[in-house]
């Protein structure tokens, strides 16, 4: 797979979008705990991660944003997934995480569900 | 190459890659084996250790025999060989010499059923580098056998979570290495992994996750063999002596 590119900006007051780029796994998933916690600390109630550019997740990927979801949820707020790739769909589904996490079809169905209005 | 028949029935060839390319090595014995119906025997006298090279060859050969209903017979095998034939899982399918290794239990790796593509053979040392050099190899030769996408996934990503597992708990140095050999039939591959890290037997790791014990608990780890045991249809392990891991997944799907 070529270079990873992770980037992030906010999506209003309350909303910060993270794209990881092409593949989520070991070596760059402390990059997205990182992210995460930084967007908590500004005050972010909500973190949209956008996997539209996601080709791989392996499970480390998956744990930098699993275990930080509860803590969204006690401070009001979310960790919320759009362009969720079929694959990885299938991948969170085997790990019955599909109910756990909150999923939406696309930045802007993620983005009003944070009350961003469009 | 130097050739002679033993018998009437039987063709012996060393199995020495002094000077030769491994896919010249092979190009020469699958032209002198297409044309008989002998057995092929592989005299080892002059092999000291088995290398990458030797391994392809040597999987390729028995693929393409048994895809005919032939055995291939391995002679004059060091212990050393020998100890490398049986953690590949190939002493069952061998014939000869190998008694003192035929009571491995159990050995998936070839079957008479038709067998479609070519083995796939890796061995890397365990860096980060190093692994994703091969982690793009397999993704190649998964590419190269017209596995469907969804498979595809599945096989990489058991790819990917056991060999960093390996990496990063075996207590292996960057210099030891790690050895994966997989073959494709139809709708069924077989990978077997092979390290020689401390004890570890992820056949036993519970298949089953409780999110929220492990939510509760700020548990990081355990759901990258969870979604092994979740992608595989069967995970075998055993330790060999003296002290190889060697473990044997198998998936399949419907066409």
């Amino acid at each position: 797979m070529s270079e990873n590119v992770f980037t992030q900006r906010p999506l209003g007051d309350n909303v910060m979008l993270i794209n990881p780029g092409q593949e989520l796994q070991n070596d760059n998933s402390e990059e997205m705990v990182e992210a995460l916690k930084s967007a908590k600390s500004n005050g972010y109630k909500f973190a949209i991660i956008d996997m539209v550019d996601l080709q791989y997740i392996s499970s480390s990927g998956i744990c930098s944003f699993l275990y930080s979801v509860q803590e969204w949820r006690d401070n009001g707020g979310d960790i919320i997934l759009c362009n969720v790739p079929a694959s990885i769909k299938g991948v969170l589904e085997l790990l019955d995480l599909k109910q756990y996490l909150k999923i939406a079809d696309n930045e802007k169905v993620a983005a009003s569900v944070c009350g961003v209005k469009s | 190459m130097s050739i002679k028949s033993n018998d009437v029935k039987t063709i012996v060839i060393p199995f020495d890659l002094n000077n030769r390319s491994p896919a010249g090595f092979l190009k020469d014995i699958q032209s002198i084996i297409r044309k008989s119906e002998k057995q092929l025997s592989l005299n080892c006298v002059q092999l000291k250790r088995l290398n990458k090279e030797h391994i392809i060859v040597l999987l390729n050969i028995i693929h393409s025999r048994f895809n005919v209903g032939m055995e291939v017979c391995v002679e004059s095998a060091s212990p050393a060989l020998l100890k490398v034939f049986y953690e590949l899982g190939l002493s069952k399918y061998i014939k000869s010499n190998l008694n003192a290794t035929s009571s491995e239990n159990g050995a998936l790796l070839i079957s008479t059923s038709l067998i479609t593509g070519n083995p796939f053979y890796d061995e890397f040392k365990t860096d980060s580098l190093s692994l994703q050099q091969s982690l793009n190899d397999f993704e190649r030769y998964l590419v190269s056998n017209n596995i469907g996408d969804l498979p595809r996934m599945a096989l990489y990503t058991i790819y990917y979570e056991i060999t960093r597992n390996i990496l990063e708990h075996s207590g292996l140095n960057k210099k030891d290495k790690v050895s994966v050999y997989a073959y494709n039939e139809k709708n069924r591959f077989v990978l077997r992994f092979i390290d020689y890290g401390i004890k570890f037997d992820p056949s036993s790791c519970p298949g089953e996750l409780n999110l929220g014990n492990v939510l509760k608990n700020g548990r990081r780890r355990g759901i990258g063999l969870l979604l092994v045991h979740r992608l595989s249809s069967s995970i075998r392990y055993k330790r060999s002596e003296p002290g190889a891991n060697i473990l044997t997944i198998e998936k399949k799907w419907r066409a």
